[in-house]
């Protein structure tokens, strides 16, 4: 039926529709979503006018939920079913957070899967399921705004998040079902933002991001088009609200106050403390005035103001010093420095920062803002908007990856600051006569013992054939993708007995788990759910015959026969015959084996692009192969 | 197909120990800029395998080649020369002495009056004998002298971890 909608030679099929997909930043504190229109990328806004998202979500018993602001304004009075910074849960399993559970107003439900759950009136909700609600939030908003279905996102990551809260992160956006291009780093995508990527020359940046409750310091690399993560480094206990608290205490100290103070006091207290840090931000000095409260009014200066947050500022400067270090490189070398995150307003962190680097740091973009707006400018690329776009991400591990050996020692498989995608391959053996399985225990981290480190995953490798101790070969890959996600694999290598392992955390989701939450998120629409299920499907299908056609456009005369090409041909028309009647079932088939028919196609036209990349340099090489 | 290629040939290299490092790091960014599983974020599934399996073996060649020790390890192993690293240790005296005093210096840094100072003393002199290690590999693998290839090998090693050391120390002292 549809085998005459192959397009002409030379005709690329709807040459001029662009693709819509967005770049998120999905905060601790605040969110935000930005795209591309018109060559430039801009934050999207509610209707509102506000693009700010606060990444807070509100349960309610009927299973309504609320995102956003309107979610923020009840933190207080609904604390319980008020989820708020939900990030700093992301990817943790139960232990980790109990740890922090003091601080928290929540109450945790302890699961099979070790996955904490917070109670709600709405029922036990995860940290994915909560991320999800913000995703969709404003992934409906990138919807609206941009008037069709989303085709893909950009998320962004801290460049120091672990696989397991990567592995979170790409679950909540499948579970509120955003495609996701690529897991982007901040940093990254702050550089991205003052477009240095499109800059000729090489050059180092060092980004310093001070957000609320977190700093981060990365140095990247910009060589011809390609940025490398050198080193990142930061403090995930310290940011612009460690400000209020100093200013908060002096305050108190000011005023004498010994007892506690009621929490709407407190609140005051920070709120009087935050708008002090920002005058000074201005002017020389700021009158506080608190009698209601803490029974004192005064003023603080800001040689006061200094003496009181420098402590604070020396500590990012000395992370930043460790991350230079890190990188292999001298201060000196930094060209530029990038300031991201609200708390880099301050004048006082700028001049320390610029004290640092010997050149007063880059501010001239919003440093709210400047992480999404990067990542839009990513995800235009990524979704193929600009064909002849010459920028490439390359990015590292921020972690050691390490297996555990005898007497809970790690031995470490591949080495943090190593550039992703990677695999790295280790050969085990059997310690008693006869032993038929072996246990592997998967840990992230950087110290010695395992208990220091987080545990990633735990498997069995079974049905090793009976040898005498020692004999036994076996050789477990560890496979890195570029969004630093990991799958493992084994085999022994004597008898071939092979198995294939996806890694997921221990306390991470599994795959059945994600669609249990699928499924339980739609129960009140399922016709809906069936639906967005079938346009997904829909959606790749498109997107593969799309892909398929360029490429036979472009090369199918040169680079298959008749009798291959009509092979690929069929395949595609059984797609595209599913594509418009089929169900999601048959058509997640038709796409699995229309991949597996331009497996070879795909396999020539890469190669040949080998000759292409290194054209200019490897001539005589080259020559000789043809 | 790129993955069938040894490390060397993936750059169009010649397989040797002293290789052009600046061709060596201009071509990685270009095969990359090629395959990077990020070129065919909208491409089809095969692609997509491709460009992972593509991409991760430019990384593990370019990792391998751009480490002076690491590239000495792959030469002999391309040579078929085996690599017992707990077997080898040296036997030579005279780097035995050398190897307790740098170990002796390096404990000696924290009491220095001026332990940054120290360390970098220390540091340049190791890299300095680094170099001369690298060379007297270079010389021997070419007149096919494996052996000794191996036993500069092993020095190599030794200062490697050395150099690890150093900057471990020098953390401390930024702590610090």
């Amino acid at each position: 039926m549809a085998l005459l909608n192959i397009a002409e030679p030379g005709q690329t099929p709807e040459p001029h529709q662009r693709k819509l997909a967005v770049g998120i930043d999905l905060g601790t504190t605040n969110s935000l979503v930005a795209s591309v229109r018109s060559g430039t990328a801009e934050t999207i806004e509610d209707e509102q006018g506000q693009s700010l998202l606060p990444s807070v979500v509100r349960y309610f018993k009927d299973g309504y939920v609320v995102v956003g602001e309107r979610a923020l304004q009840a933190a207080a009075a609904d604390a319980g079913n008020t989820i708020v910074s939900i990030k700093r849960l992301m990817g943790r399993g139960i232990e980790d957070v109990s740890r922090l559970a003091e601080q928290l107003p929540y109450q945790f439900e302890s699961r099979q899967d070790n996955v904490p759950a917070i109670k709600t009136v709405a029922g036990a909700v995860t940290p994915v399921q909560v991320s999800a609600e913000i995703l969709k939030a404003l992934a409906e908003r990138g919807r609206q705004s941009l008037g069709g279905q989303l085709q893909g996102a950009v998320i962004t990551v801290p460049a120091y998040f672990d696989e397991a809260q990567r592995q979170a992160t790409k679950d909540a956006a499948t579970l509120a079902g955003v495609k996701v291009l690529r897991l982007l780093n901040e940093p990254t995508a702050a550089a991205v933002a003052y477009g240095f990527d499109q800059q000729e020359e090489d050059t180092t940046i060092a980004v310093f991001d001070l957000g609320g409750g977190t700093f981060d310091i990365s140095v990247l690399r910009l060589q011809r088009g390609v940025f490398e993560v050198l080193s990142t480094g930061g403090d995930s206990a310290l940011g612009g609200d460690d400000f209020d608290h100093s200013i908060a205490e002096w305050i108190l100290q000011q005023a004498n106050w010994q007892g506690e103070l009621e929490p709407s006091s407190h609140r005051r207290l920070l709120e009087a403390a935050r708008q002090v840090k920002e005058q000074l931000t201005e002017s020389d000095e700021a009158t506080i005035s608190l009698e209601d409260v803490v029974g004192w009014k005064g003023t603080l200066d800001r040689v006061q103001f200094y003496e009181l947050t420098d402590p604070l500022i020396n500590r990012c400067i000395r992370s930043c010093k460790r991350a230079i270090k890190d990188a292999r490189i001298r201060v000196d070398e930094v060209d530029n420095a990038i300031m991201v995150g609200g708390s880099t307003r301050m004048p006082r962190v700028r001049e320390k920062v610029g004290e640092l680097f010997g050149k007063p740091p880059l501010v001239n973009l919003n440093p709210d803002t400047v992480v999404a707006i990067g990542a839009a400018f990513q995800a235009d690329v990524l979704i193929g908007n600009k064909p002849d776009n010459e920028m490439l991400l390359l990015d590292v591990i921020p972690l050691s990856l390490g297996l555990e050996t005898m007497g809970g020692l790690v031995e470490k498989i591949i080495h943090r600051n190593t550039t992703i995608p990677i695999s790295r391959a280790q050969e085990f053996t059997t310690y008693k006569d006869g032993q038929t399985a072996l246990a592997v225990h998967v840990v992230q981290g950087e110290r010695e013992m395992v208990e220091d480190c987080r545990s990633l995953a735990r498997f069995e490798l079974r049905g090793i054939p009976p040898m005498t101790a020692g004999a036994a070969r076996i050789l477990v890959t560890f496979q890195v993708d570029a969004d630093g996600l990991l799958s493992v694999s084994a085999k022994e290598t004597i008898s071939g007995i092979e198995s294939q392992i996806q890694v997921k955390p221990s306390y991470g989701l599994t795959e059945d788990s994600i669609s249990d939450m699928l499924r339980a998120s739609f129960e009140h629409a399922k016709e809906d759910r069936d639906a967005r299920m079938l346009r997904e499907q829909q959606v790749e299908a498109e997107r593969m015959l799309e892909a398929t056609e360029v490429a036979l456009i472009a090369d199918g005369d040169l680079l298959l026969s008749c009798d291959e090409r009509h092979i690929l041909e069929q395949a595609m028309a059984k797609l595209r015959c599913q594509h418009d009647t089929g169900d999601v079932a048959s058509i997640k088939r038709e796409i699995e084996l229309l991949a597996q028919a331009s497996e070879v196609f795909a396999e020539r036209r890469m190669d040949r692009s080998i000759k292409k990349a290194l054209k200019g340099h490897t001539l005589d090489e080259l020559d000789e192969e043809e | 197909m790129i993955i069938d290629k040894n490390y060397f040939e993936v750059f169009g290299l010649p397989e040797q120990y002293s290789i052009d490092l600046s061709r060596l790091k201009v071509c990685y960014r270009e095969l990359q800029k090629e395959f990077h599983p990020d070129r065919y974020a909208s491409g089809s599934k095969s692609e997509i395998r491709l460009a992972l399996q593509y991409s991760t073996y430019i990384n593990e060649a370019y990792e391998r080649l751009i480490s002076p020790l690491k590239r000495a390890e792959y030469l002999l192993f391309r040579k078929g020369v085996e690599q017992d690293q707990a077997k080898t240790m040296s036997s030579d005296a005279g780097f035995l002495m050398q190897q307790i005093a740098w170990r002796e210096s390096l404990g000696d840094v924290r009491q220095a009056s001026d332990p940054d100072a120290a360390l970098e003393t220390l540091s340049d002199q190791i890299s300095h004998e680094q170099l001369q290690m690298q060379q007297a590999f270079e010389k021997s693998y070419l007149q096919l002298d494996m052996e000794t290839a191996l036993a500069a090998l092993d020095k190599m090693r030794f200062v490697e971890k050395l150099q690890q050391e150093i900057t471990l120390l020098e953390e401390e002292l930024i702590d610090y």
